[in-house]
């Protein structure tokens, strides 16, 4: 029997007093478990920190429910209602498609598909276990199958067909490579033999299976599910339809050539291509055929893609939608579990904002699901924001399990897992990090909260670095204020996303976490618009404001970003798809669309490693008079401990530079030094490589303290390193990190200039 | 080498026969001095050769640890860790102290590269 084990999520992460949440959770070999509100204070464990600490709170939510296991539909795949059967004609038909694939050969996966594995009825137009084209039919007493002989080869694209021809019983199936110089893998000079016509008998007439119509699946049973989707399609499709009658070679060859299907003859045509807007693109998949058969994607089929006549001249869906039709399906794709609701709890009116989870435990087995409580109203002077999208960016990352990648030769630190890594390691249906690839080597580009997140577990650490990351390393400035003395607001990214710089208006500091990485461009101008308007940033961390990103507003747990040419990157996006679906936005990194991090922190990216951290030296800036107050009561080095790898600058690096857009007039404090060689400068900053770029040999690889005032008695602390937040306790939070934290911190929340 | 044993990525050759030669030259320069300063700072800075050597062995990890106690018990695994697996440590041994484990993953490392070096 499996090892027991109870996880979940709640369907909001930031919720205020009033508002109800729902808590789906699933168990496994756990039968019921004891639930507690308990406020979390703080996360990691290592030696020197106050450990994990945790406080309990009398709630409504508290006492025991009763578990199950929760079954999660992966894998992306679009749904076409087909109420009447009208997906399958009465009669012959032709079925078409442009076809993408990534993994022939793997498994059968399905194109378009009317079919019901259970009840052996409807029709298929898919890849067979040999990679080849295939139809498959059945009348709810067998299955027939016609196939291929040429299998189909990855990253190529196709125009395949199958015609049933039901008077004469037989299947002819059509496939034609339609690569150009830009839209596949290999180049149209070779003399690839990969087309194909074949015919053959069917020795059945297909029954309508009475179920919707997938794109990218069929319809099965699976133990314990009455019904799920499996044969899922890992590729791109573009332009789909279905033909009335059984077409010739002269009517392939027309749809081949990309023209529209003649009106009189079609029963659904999907244009893949139809929807885009300045904006980006939904679900929505149209059907411009006369029944409006509207398909709607699950799981979220990756929109904004190239499609098969991708010319590679225009490098947008804006610019020519119509050879954008490319529609990304994944097999372990995950955007929402979609699991019940196990309870539900209204947040009472009387509890403090702050970050909460609720605590489940039964049979020795115990799970945190963690959520932030912000106020209805500001109630401090003080706002601590929770950098959400990037504990959604990294949520689920495996890239220690399977192939190891570079991962060790990037941090510099042996690989150190836990038992979550070994979980997410037996549940592939909760999903990957956007720095991690789908199974068939695709960057992983949307990332949800919906779906039970490890790193969002108080203790978390991560594997490859040894260290907490994101959310748990954040927990170690929540404890530093929960004993600080001020009282302050927990608010998240995604209140920020959806409410831009009215969240941030009535606060006099807003503190940010460690690694506050992804930002939308309603986030970054909202942190702008607080600036200019009198806000204080405490920016306590490092490579932030760092990766465009994009929410639908209609569902905010889910992000998008694409990783392009530049930056410190898992993957690449393929020519071509570079903008996001959900805004129309051009992803990669600020800094490349004129935003880079120094224009609002005064500091950006410059360097990782997760060998080692080291304290910090000052720099004549931090004698002057206007602003001695910063480094009060510390001496010439300071920042030589922390939880951490032993300092409070290192893991990632931000450096002050003039040319990047650091404000002129920025105190340069201090900075570290003596990093090793495992911190290498970062390629976006390296026009040609050379030699010797690593901490022993390039001044660059530094973290900086620096202050700078905006307009209207605004102003920006930056710490330049990921592990400040991660000295804060250490010894208890007697030490000269804590020092610095608190004199800014009080200097910020006065009136008046902060010098 | 027949050529039906050729694998269908011919990168990989080059990439055999660089590795091979790297090793060659990384084994003589393997002293008693160099693991002793491995165990005294197995993270950080390192002598020119030590870095080199790591560099090897990061590359491509045949060796992690497990923590079931974090922060408190580890234990050397093999990589790669199959999805769907549970933890295989390589033997019984459970190191308190993360310096020590790390430093137990490197003498595995060398191990291997010497053995290698006997064939």
């Amino acid at each position: 029997m499996a090892k027991p084990w109870i996880t979940g999520y709640v369907d909001s992460l930031s919720v205020r007093p009033g508002e109800t949440l729902q808590f789906m959770v699933s168990a496994e070999g756990v039968s019921a478990a004891d639930v507690q509100l308990v406020r979390l204070i703080h996360g990691d464990e290592a030696p020197g920190g106050p450990g994990f600490v945790e406080r309990e709170i009398a709630a409504s939510m508290n006492g025991t429910v009763e578990l199950s296991t929760q079954f999660t539909q992966a894998g992306s795949f679009v749904v076409v209602p087909d109420a009447t059967g009208a997906l399958l004609p009465k009669g012959s038909f032709t079925v078409h498609a442009f076809v993408w694939p990534t993994t022939p050969g793997k498994a059968r996966q399905a194109l378009v598909a009317q079919f019901d594995a259970v009840t052996r009825a409807g029709y298929a137009l898919g890849i067979n276990e040999a990679g080849c084209l295939s139809f498959w039919a059945g009348d709810g007493q067998e299955v027939h199958e016609v196939a291929g002989e040429r299998p189909l080869m990855a990253r190529m694209w196709y125009f395949v067909t199958a015609s049933y021809d039901a008077e004469r019983g037989t299947v002819e199936l059509y496939q034609e490579a339609v690569a150009n110089a830009y839209n596949s893998h290999l180049s149209p000079i070779l003399p690839l033999d990969d087309g194909t016509r074949v015919a053959g008998p069917l020795a059945l007439a297909p029954r309508s299976s009475g179920t919707d119509l997938l794109l990218g699946g069929f319809h099965a049973e699976a133990p314990g599910v009455p019904r799920c989707v499996v044969g899922l399609f890992n590729g791109k499709l573009d332009r789909p339809g279905i033909q009335g009658g059984a077409l010739g070679l002269a009517e392939l060859a027309r749809l081949r050539s990309g023209a529209t299907p003649s009106p009189a003859g079609t029963v659904a045509y999907w244009d893949t291509s139809a929807g885009y807007t300045e904006h980006g693109i939904g679900d929505r998949v149209v059907d411009v055929g006369p029944l409006g058969l509207h398909g709607q994607g699950y799981n979220r089929p990756v929109r904004a893609m190239t499609g098969w006549n991708w010319r590679g001249k225009d490098d947008c869906f804006r610019l020519a939608p119509e050879q954008y039709g490319g529609i990304y399906f994944n097999e372990d794709a995950i955007i929402d579990c979609r699991w019940q609701p196990t309870f539900r709890w209204t947040v009472p009116q009387d509890l403090k904002s702050g970050v909460y989870a609720a605590r489940l435990r039964g049979d020795g087995v115990e799970d945190h699901i963690t959520f932030f409580v912000r106020p209805t109203t500001a109630t401090a002077k003080v706002a601590m924001l929770m950098p959400t999208a990037s504990y959604l960016a990294y949520a689920n990352e495996r890239f220690v399990l399977g192939e190891v990648g570079v991962v060790e030769a990037i941090t510099g630190h042996g690989l150190i897992l836990h038992d979550d890594d070994y979980f997410l390691g037996k549940h592939p249906e909760f999903g990957a990090s956007t720095y991690d690839h789908h199974l068939d080597g695709a960057g992983v580009c949307y990332t949800s909260y919906r779906r039970p997140i490890m790193g969002l577990r108080p203790r978390h650490r991560m594997a490859a670095t040894g260290v907490p990351w994101q959310f748990a390393a954040d927990m170690s400035i929540v404890w530093w204020l929960e004993q600080c003395g001020h009282d302050f607001d927990v608010i998240t990214d995604e209140d920020l996303d959806r409410e831009g710089v009215a969240l941030l208006a009535p606060y006099k500091v807003v503190l940010n976490g460690t690694h506050s990485e992804y930002y939308s461009e309603r986030m970054m101008d909202a942190t702008d618009q607080y600036l200019a308007r009198g806000g204080r940033v405490m920016y306590l961390g490092a490579n932030g404001y760092y990766w465009v990103v994009g929410f639908r507003p209609d569902e905010p747990w889910c992000m998008e970003v694409r990783k392009l040419n530049s930056g410190s990157r898992a993957w690449q996006a393929a020519p071509g798809e570079y903008y996001l679906a959900s805004t129309g936005e051009k992803s990669g990194i600020w800094r490349d669309r004129g935003r880079a991090p120094q224009k609002s922190m005064g500091v950006g990216f410059t360097s990782e490693g997760m060998d080692e951290c080291m304290p910090y030296r000052r720099l004549p800036d931090s004698r002057d008079p206007r602003v001695a107050w910063v480094l009060e009561g510390v001496g010439e080095e300071f920042g030589a401990n922390g939880l951490a790898l032993g300092g409070a600058a290192g893991l990632e690096l931000d450096r002050y530079d003039l040319m990047w857009g650091t404000p002129p007039d920025t105190w340069l404090l201090a900075c570290s030094s003596g990093h090793s060689d495992n911190y290498p400068h970062v390629g976006e900053e390296v026009m040609f490589n050379i030699p010797g770029t690593g901490g022993t040999q390039d001044f660059q690889i530094r973290g900086d303290v620096t202050l700078f005032k905006c307009r209207a008695g605004g102003a920006v602390f930056a710490t330049g390193s990921i592990a400040w937040g991660q000295a804060l306790p250490w010894n208890n939070g007697d030490n000269d990190i804590a020092r610095v934290t608190r004199n800014v911190l009080e200097r910020f929340i006065q009136d008046g200039e902060v010098a | 080498m027949s050529s039906t044993t050729l694998p269908a990525d011919r990168q990989l050759l080059a990439y055999a026969r660089f590795t091979e030669e790297l090793k060659a030259k990384l084994r003589p320069l393997i002293t008693e001095d160099l693991i002793e300063e491995h165990r005294r700072k197995p993270l950080g800075q390192h002598s020119d050769v030590l870095m080199r050597l790591l560099n090897l062995f990061r590359r491509a990890p045949a060796y992690a640890l497990y923590s079931r106690v974090p922060c408190r018990e580890f234990q050397v695994i093999r990589l790669p860790v199959p999805e769907g697996s549970d933890p295989e440590p390589v033997d019984g041994t459970v190191y308190h102290d993360q310096n020590e484990a790390l430093h137990a993953v490197f003498l595995r490392n060398l191990e291997d590269l010497m053995r290698a070096g006997d064939k």
